[in-house]
């Protein structure tokens, strides 16, 4: 868990200081060249230094709201608090054992029988989640918007729309994980003695991992990337204008965000429920955040709102 | 970094600036020199066209002016401490000028695109260094060398290595030319999460982060020899190294985390093939089917490794790349730890001193003259 936070900022650092290096030196348009021998009309770049269709449109609205330092506090104390949760870590002493007729029931239909499999498919959704961790940043904003469009403002600011997202369900994530330290599926199996179970001595049975069932943080971080994704596409036209173009991103990122939920349950590391409810925070952060602090069409002098994760759950500012 | 970025950014632009202003220039000097031309051709036809009529009228009033007047000083006596003026231009009267031009001769353009042999500049002491990260890993590499960075150049290298399992550093020389490149060098590497494992036939994930042993901290010395060779839209890639792991105690294994093996040291070596396909408008699309095998010398086993690179050049300095690389046979049952398996990530190069364009304040020396 605490790589994964070091990843995101460590992603989103990097790529707020090498995008904006690109919008701060590639002007809009070639400047105009002095000479009475030149063309009147600026020549346009040779076709080797665009990028296939490429065009100089904005993508960014004037009525949307830009990033500024209340969204880099945003981001840094939702860092800070996923910090601290971790460091806090789970209850080891005591553990949320509890059980439900409805998990069981999934677990039994769910569970792959061989713990090599296990092992497969838990890698399976490791990579998936590094597809949809990535894709908002490395496709959307910086092969999409920065390259094929050339608006590297609008790809700065989906960079750090994403990293908003990401920072705020980490932060609840961990919340929750140290907060309820439910026992994962795989926790029984610790000291069973059983050809499938593990020795209660192994990393796997004796770290506070073991108890950060709820809820799954790689189906709330999937869920949340493909809300990203959906909320780029659906406001701004990457992939051209039609509906298909929004349909499509939208339907494939939520697809590979349930197979990565699925992929945890398969992998015995999470219970449906917390599968589930991860989705739905995920989801939720995805939507909202990009909605209320971006997206949502203002004018001067209307209200701002900021959502602020907090130790104890999650504040809603207002500024009127 | 932003700074060398921008920098490097800056270098994209002049370049980009720069292939497109002497190609306008050239064609615009050499429309409008043949304007010119054609212009002082006809100024030429009427200059001479005027020089017969004023030479008639010139004759007509020397035969009205029988006796010369007095000269009229105008500066055209030869002066002893200088020489002799050249002859007159052929069609030309002593003491006749040629015709001005009408129009100012075109501006000779320096042919950049003779000096700008690439994105990277000449050929200088430098430092460069390339930056691999993604989710999760980070990889920077720096490079203290001479020649044209990232092509053709010499250089110290040190990669720092910084991971979920560890820290270390790598050291060497590095040589590179287009198609390939040659390294040697030593890395060290501490770790948190592991240790010395003790032999056994086979390990799986669970075992490789034993920790009972002692703490693994090793060192290995390598050689690497890189080849890229272009055939049409396709490159041949390869990849051949050779690891001498050290710093082990007797009787124990190592999990080497740059080659994600378990070897018994101190032998192993590797090879990789790939064929990869470009394709684009720029051939800034790639995909690169590839093939590795890591023969595990002292284990008598071998790694093979089956996958896919893939990538997109967007600038010259920063690409996209996807590496899936997992291992299809193995002694061992490592999972995602037994590979790259899975790794999406940016790739961006830098270097200091970016190439310096002749100011338009200042023109060059090709304007000027010697």
């Amino acid at each position: 868990m605490s790589l994964r936070f070091l990843g995101v900022v460590l992603v989103s650092v990097l790529c707020w200081s090498v995008v904006p290096g690109r919008a701060a030196a590639q002007p809009a348009t070639p400047p105009a060249l002095p000479a009475p021998t030149l063309p009147e009309e600026p020549a346009p770049l040779p076709a080797a230094e665009l990028a296939p269709g490429r065009a100089h449109e904005s993508l960014w609205r004037d009525e949307w709201g830009r990033s500024g330092w209340p969204n880099y506090v945003m981001i840094g104390s939702s860092a800070v608090i996923a910090l601290g949760n971790i460091i806090r870590a789970a209850d080891e002493e005591r553990p949320n054992r509890g059980r439900n007729d409805f998990d069981e029931a999934a677990r039994d239909a769910l569970r792959l029988p061989v713990e090599q499999q296990r092992l497969v498919i838990r890698d399976f959704s490791d990579g998936l989640l590094t597809l949809m961790t990535s894709t908002p940043v490395l496709f959307d904003a910086l092969i999409l918007a920065a390259w094929a469009h050339a608006d590297e403002a609008a790809a700065i600011e989906m960079v750090f729309i994403h990293a908003e997202v990401i920072a705020a369900t980490l932060a609840l994530q961990t919340f929750a994980n140290v907060a309820v330290s439910r026992e994962r599926p795989y926790g029984r199996t610790c000291g069973g003695g059983g050809p499938d179970d593990f020795d209660e001595d192994i990393f796997f049975c004796n770290s506070p991992d073991r108890y950060y069932s709820f809820f799954s943080g790689h189906t709330s971080q999937a869920f949340a990337s493909a809300a990203v994704i959906c909320s780029f596409h659906m406001n701004m036209p990457l992939l051209g204008d039609g509906a298909q173009n929004t349909v499509l991103p939208c339907a494939a990122g939520f697809a590979v965000a349930g197979m990565t939920g699925l992929f945890r349950m398969l992998g015995d590391m999470h219970y449906a429920s917390d599968v589930m409810t991860g989705a739905a925070v995920g989801t939720a952060m995805g939507f909202l955040i990009p909605w209320l602090l971006h997206f949502n069409p203002r004018h001067p002098g209307e209200v701002g709102v900021s959502i602020i994760p907090g130790p104890t759950g999650v504040s809603l500012t207002g500024v009127f | 970094m932003a700074g060398r970025g921008i920098r490097t950014i800056l270098l994209v632009t002049l370049v980009a600036l720069g292939s497109a202003w002497p190609a306008e220039a050239q064609e615009a000097g050499s429309e409008a020199a043949s304007e010119s031309a054609s212009e002082s051709a006809s100024a030429s036809e009427s200059a001479s066209e005027a020089d017969a009529a004023s030479e008639s009228a010139s004759e007509t009033e020397a035969d009205e002016l029988s006796e010369p007047g007095p000269a009229l000083d105008l500066g055209d006596e030869p002066d002893p401490g200088r020489a002799p003026d050249p002859a007159p231009a052929e069609g030309l009267q002593p003491g006749e000028h040629p015709p001005l031009p009408t129009e100012p001769p075109p501006v000779p353009v320096p042919d950049l695109d003779a000096e700008r042999e690439s994105f990277w500049g000449l050929p200088r002491w430098h430092i460069a260094g390339v930056v691999d990260l993604g989710f999760l890993f980070l990889r920077p590499k720096f490079y203290f060398a001479y020649g044209t960075p990232h092509e053709t150049f010499i250089a110290l290298e040190v990669d720092p290595l910084i991971s979920g399992q560890g820290v270390g550093a790598y050291g060497g020389l590095r040589g590179q030319i287009p198609w390939g490149s040659l390294r040697v060098g030593a890395r060290y590497f501490f770790t948190f999460t592991r240790s010395f494992l003790f032999a056994m036939d086979q390990f799986d994930h669970l075992q490789v982060r034993d920790r009972s042993g002692p703490p693994s901290r090793y060192l290995s010395l390598e050689a690497q020899l890189d080849l890229n060779v272009p055939i049409g839209p396709l490159n041949i890639v390869s990849e051949i190294t050779g690891t001498y792991v050290t710093l082990v105690e007797d009787g124990l294994f190592a999990f080497e985390e740059s080659l994600h093996v378990i070897l018994d040291p101190p032998w192993v070596w590797s090879a990789m093939l790939g064929l990869r396909v470009r394709f684009g408008d720029a051939e800034e699309f790639y995909i690169q089917p590839s093939g590795e095998v890591v023969h595990l010398v002292e284990r008598n086993e071998v790694v093979v490794r089956v996958g896919l690179r893939a990538g997109v050049r967007m600038w010259e300095d920063l690409e996209v790349r996807l590496l899936a690389m997992p291992a299809i046979i193995s002694p061992d049952s490592l999972g995602a730890a037994g590979g790259d398996t899975f790794l999406l990530g940016i790739h961006w190069r830098w270097a200091t001193d970016p190439f310096d364009a002749p100011s338009s304040e200042e023109p060059s020396e090709a304007i000027l003259g010697p």
